[in-house]
């Protein structure tokens, strides 16, 4: 085991450097509302494709995918590969649609809002705010148990330092930190993640070695045809490529995107990125069943498949590999919690103008800081206290995979109500609980139909499937049915942008949000007159 | 469906790895573009 004060003063060195680059990158910059939000039209392509693989790439990689391989085998590993990079590749073609249908937007629940209406946009904002949370409450929890592992530092310690220090400057930052700071994470840790597998597969004696040792120990885990991983496999690409669709965290970066060419290109790479990633990560679960003792089994008092790739560490691994690791995970967490801080935070931040009275920009920025603010001491607290809250993360791919298509298609379809809309998640999600395995006491408990209700599906893929597919079907039969055509092109004119400081330190008003783009044009020009 | 072969793993373990690699080198290079420094 590593030392623990070691490893206290490799955390805090980590998170000041980092928190003095993203304030000192931000700083004597004249943030506008807009900035801190969406850094509209600032990023090139190879700073964007780094905040994308830095975002999604939270500590998660290092228990819940080696989980996966060393549970479900290798066509586990391939699903979750392909989960993770189904996103990427479907927002490569969403985002230039996304900028070219609402040229001036911010969020995910504000598009729900202008294309869909008040039920639907209250449904996305529910789904897509819980998803977010609990990823960001589950990375804290994450690092806690990760350090606490491997050097038996305080979980709240390590929950605190990281939740604060990354507060401070993505609090003063905003997105434009954020994103700065993803760039130089993801050029550590992918170096890092190559050098560090690379140096346990040698370690181990090499790829025939460790093939060797996994066929001694468990060979179905290298069997591609194995059914539970395949089931297992698909369920998971549904659920992570429906969660990420309400995702906060792309929407913002398609408009931090310099132009459209930018968006779809970084997204690509992001595609393959992450994809390979993920699945290194889940291999890793299964080179850990060949090295060290893993219990798989869920009713077992022992089980520790979740912390697979820690255990591995410890039985094998010289201090100088672990080290590596725990940089890596740091670099990790913090590149993942200042997205989600800052996701969560713009979320509410784009909805306060429809809540308070005509606010200017300072009004918006600071409430944009004190909501992230809030976010992270309630993701600190909740990480804390309720560890239960990992349970609630397929509850949320769940939601997820039922609202995803309906929202997205949205950009497409004219003819897709917001009843559609509505109807369609809502019986994708019924669908979807039919066979949902978690909180089964709670779901057969419902009047009338709970009794009536087919077995659950343990390995989720009827119900994330089911949820997936069933809300597709019905959103594509609703559109086909309906009578109603909502103009799409009223979707820039009913979204704007949020005040802007004038160049005389005035603003141009908060209406924007009720303006039509030529309006807040025409706004400006009248200012800079 | 039988086990996976000794050296289709070698080649999916390497080759995931030298994916990753490559994203990384290509990153630089598009990060190098972008700032103008190549």
């Amino acid at each position: 085991m590593l030392s623990t004060t070691g490893v206290v003063a490799l955390t805090v060195a980590t998170l000041v450097g980092f928190t003095a680059v993203g304030i000192w990158h931000t700083h004597g910059q004249s943030q506008t509302v807009e900035d801190l939000v969406t850094a509209r039209n600032s990023t090139g392509r190879g700073r964007l494709s780094a905040t994308l693989i830095a975002s999604v790439m939270g500590v998660w990689i290092l228990f819940s995918a080696p989980e996966a391989g060393a549970s479900f085998a290798i066509a586990a590993v391939v699903g979750y590969g392909i989960g993770e990079a189904a996103p990427m590749l479907a927002y490569s073609k969403i985002g230039p649609r996304l900028r070219a249908v609402v040229p001036n937007g911010h969020s995910l629940t504000e598009y729900a809002h202008a294309r869909y209406g008040d039920a639907m946009y209250a449904f996305v904002l529910l789904v897509s705010m819980l998803y977010m949370f609990i990823f960001l409450a589950a990375e804290l929890t994450g690092i806690a148990s990760a350090l606490a592992l491997v050097a038996d530092v305080p979980q709240s310690q390590s929950a605190i330092l990281v939740g604060g220090f990354v507060l401070l400057y993505t609090g003063y930052g905003g997105l434009r930190a954020s994103i700065f700071t993803d760039t130089l994470q993801a050029l550590l840790v992918l170096p890092l993640l190559v050098v560090a597998l690379a140096g346990a597969v040698i370690t181990l004696g090499g790829a025939g070695a460790i093939h060797a040792d996994v066929l001694a120990t468990a060979p179905s885990l290298l069997d591609p045809g194995f059914g539970a991983g395949l089931q297992f496999g698909l369920a998971l690409a549904f659920a992570i490529l429906g969660a990420e669709l309400i995702n906060q965290t792309w929407w913002q970066r398609i408009y931090a995107g310099k132009d459209d060419e930018t968006v779809e290109r970084s997204f690509e790479t992001a595609t393959l990125a992450n994809g390979a990633i993920v699945f290194l990560a889940a291999l890793f679960g299964i080179v850990a069943v060949g090295q060290a003792d893993i219990v798989t089994d869920t009713a077992n008092a022992g089980y520790n498949a979740d912390v697979a790739f820690f255990v591995l560490l410890e039985a094998a691994f010289p201090d100088a590999v672990v080290i590596g690791v725990v940089l890596v995970a740091l670099l990790l967490v913090i590149s993942s919690v200042d997205t989600l801080f800052n996701a969560l935070s713009s979320v509410v931040t784009v909805d306060l103008p429809r809540l308070l009275a005509d606010p200017d920009d300072r009004t918006l920025r600071l409430g944009s800081r004190a909501l992230t603010g809030v976010v992270a001491v309630a993701a600190i607290y909740v990480s804390l206290r309720a560890q239960s809250v990992l349970r609630l993360f397929f509850f949320a791919d769940l939601l997820g995979a039922a609202v995803a298509f309906p929202l997205v298609y949205g950009l497409y379809s004219r003819w897709l109500t917001g009843v559609g809309a509505l109807g369609s998640s809502v019986v994708g999600l019924a669908v979807g609980l039919a066979f949902f395995p978690d909180f089964r006491g709670v779901i057969t408990g419902i009047p009338i139909v709970g009794g009536a209700l087919p077995a659950s599906d343990p390995l989720y893929l009827t119900s994330f499937g089911g949820a997936f597919l069933v809300s597709t079907g019905v959103a594509l039969l609703a559109a086909r049915l309906s009578s109603t055509e909502h103009d799409l092109d009223d979707l820039s004119r009913e979204v704007g942008r949020l005040a802007e400081t004038a160049p005389d330190g005035g603003t141009t008003g908060c209406g924007a949000r009720s303006h039509s783009v030529g309006d807040a044009d025409a706004d400006r020009e009248e200012v800079s007159e | 469906m039988a086990a996976l072969g000794p050296t289709p793993f070698a080649l999916i373990l390497w080759g995931t790895l030298c994916v990753v690699a490559l994203v990384f080198c290509y990153e630089v290079y598009v990060i190098g573009r972008d700032a103008g420094w190549v």
